[in-house]
């Protein structure tokens, strides 16, 4: 490096004017204090600029003392960008979901707890650059110093004495800073809200095979009003939660399920958010149902066993109380019923249509009282007919968005959001205040406060 | 690397600033000299001066003292700086190798 003889004969030049100075016929002090003030620092300079590598050296000897290394903080570093990163990214999923549910108005916090991340990912990209300024170019910097600190007549004294500290004592504090850092912050929070309640109930009936699209009704507990309504798919299953609804997190809802315009109780027909089960089969003990055609049945009646041969569908049934009940048959207006008989005995069915939700659909009631059975042998009923896919009802769903759960999760992500300012920029700002105190300290030191005296 | 060229007051083509450098603290050396041994004259001058006010001989024995000191200082100047590079150069042991990030 060129600095190095430049700066020594800068020097050896302030030495020979502090010299000239002081041989002057000019019988004033003051200016004879200058000559010898100059001879002072010209030694001090030189001492400085010889000692160049021993400065550079000191810094990594102390460091090795200390245990502390530059890969570590490097690492360190990394690690926490990791961390922002990961929770910029949940913040803007949660964002983008709350946004699907139609819920703009209330992302303004969200948008606070943003802004509070993006700081601190900025603070923490300064970091970067303050430490790869000091790990890069330190030596560059004391040659600069050096430099500037034995240009003559003080001119760059002070200036130079800073960069000649800060070179050491920022190299030695920044591979520190964790160490403060974590002495004060505690454990650093991360955003646990990673995947939301989710339940998956599936609707089957009687004989346990898929009930399709079906339409689910939830209630809070006691209440008349429902708060969701959800549709199923083809296998019958209802999704809650997957991004579309905010469950609360510890909620029982009481369900009822609409199937071919009948409501009906599912067993069972609670279901509970935040217990750690997140499968439910809701079965529905009325109904028989293959291919567009369904049979309801009264409690009275219990079911010995059911036949799904495709295009027939036969039961035995037998009665348990004394009533008869009515059997009710609902189909799809497009399915044809080819036969249909009750103990072997043919039967002859008036169907009654109508439309429920863009469905067509027709019935026919059985009442068994008047068909004048045994009362003890148990019933066969057997219905051929062609099957149809059951379409998908016209219903409007109600998502459930639970306002509690939403302000937690964003109360959530604003708290981190104000930990991590505090813990990423605010931390590191105030170690990064205190080294800078420390170079001016030391600046003091090399430039004003070690003067020595020559005569 | 900082290298500059100026335009050197004597003789002809660029030399660099550390040699330019050089040459300045070698005429400020000599100019000092000089002033060494006018300042000296002077100071003499003014000790023997047949003028009785004790003020201006001490001010005739300050310039010869300060003269002097100028003196001393200047013969040791290149002493001075090779002993302080002799120490450092003494002290200055091998340092363990910077790691890498």
């Amino acid at each position: 490096m060129n600095v190095l003889p430049l700066a020594l004969n800068l020097a050896i030049l302030t030495y020979f004017i502090g010299v000239l100075i002081l041989a002057l016929p000019i019988p004033y002090r003051q200016l004879k204090r200058w000559g010898i003030r100059l001879l002072s620092d010209a030694i001090m300079a030189a001492v400085l600029v010889s000692a160049y590598n021993i400065i550079l050296g000191i810094g990594d000897f102390i460091l090795n003392l200390l245990g502390y290394s530059w890969t570590g903080f490097m690492s360190w570093l990394t690690e926490r960008t990791a961390i922002l990163v990961t929770a910029l990214m949940g913040l803007t999923y949660v964002t983008s979901w709350i946004k699907s549910l139609g819920y703009s108005m209330i992302l303004s916090p969200l948008g606070l707890a943003s802004s509070y991340i993006t700081l601190a990912l900025s603070a923490i990209r300064m970091m970067y650059f303050i430490a790869s300024f000091i790990w890069n170019f330190r030596s560059e910097l004391l040659a600069l110093g050096l430099l500037l600190y034995s240009l003559p007549l003080r001119i760059g004294k002070d200036a130079g004495a800073f960069f000649i500290a800060a070179s050491l004592i920022m190299y030695v504090g920044f591979p520190l800073m964790p160490v403060f850092v974590n002495i004060f912050q505690g454990a650093t929070p991360q955003p646990t809200i990673s995947s939301p309640v989710t339940l998956t109930c599936s609707i089957i009936d009687l004989g346990n095979e898929p009930i399709p699209y079906p339409v689910l009704r939830l209630y809070k507990e006691g209440s008349e009003i429902p708060i969701g309504v959800i549709k199923g798919d083809a296998r019958g299953k209802v999704v809650l939660g997957d991004n579309l609804d905010v469950l609360p997190r510890n909620y029982t809802f009481s369900v009822e399920v609409l199937f071919m315009g009948y409501v009906f109780k599912p067993t069972p027909s609670i279901i509970r958010s935040g217990s750690g089960r997140t499968n439910y089969r809701l079965r529905l003990p009325n109904i028989i149902y293959q291919g567009g055609l369904a049979i309801l049945l009264p409690s009275s009646l219990s079911v010995v066993h059911v036949k799904y041969l495709g295009s027939r569908l036969e039961v035995t049934l037998t009665k348990s109380g004394v009533e008869g009940g009515e059997v009710r048959i609902v189909k799809l207006a497009s399915v044809r019923v080819t036969s249909l008989s009750i103990n072997n005995a043919s039967l002859q069915c008036s169907w009654s249509s109508w439309s429920w939700k863009g469905v067509q659909l027709s019935e026919c009631v059985l009442s068994l009282g008047s068909l004048e059975l045994d009362s003890t042998s148990p019933i066969f009923i057997s219905i051929s007919y062609t099957p149809r896919e059951y379409p998908s009802p016209n219903i409007e769903e109600r998502r459930i968005v639970c306002y509690e759960s939403l302000v937690d999760i964003i109360m959530q992500y604003i708290s981190i959001g104000i930990a991590y300012i505090y813990s990423f920029l605010f931390l590191p700002g105030v170690y990064l205040a205190a080294l800078t105190t420390m170079a001016a300290s030391l600046a003091r030191v090399l430039g004003g406060g070690a003067r020595l005296r020559l005569i | 690397m900082i290298t500059l060229k100026v335009l050197p007051r004597f003789g002809g083509g660029y030399m660099d600033i550390t040699s330019f450098i050089r040459n300045l603290t070698v005429q400020i050396m000599t100019i000092a000299w000089l002033i060494f041994l006018v300042s000296w004259v002077i100071g003499w001058a003014i000790k023997g001066s047949p003028i009785p006010i004790h003020r201006v001989k001490r001010t005739g024995q300050t310039l010869v003292e300060d003269a002097v000191l100028a003196a001393f200082w200047l013969a040791m100047g290149s002493t001075i700086f090779a002993i302080i590079s002799y120490i450092t150069s003494n002290i200055n042991q091998p340092m363990p190798p910077p790691p890498q990030p």
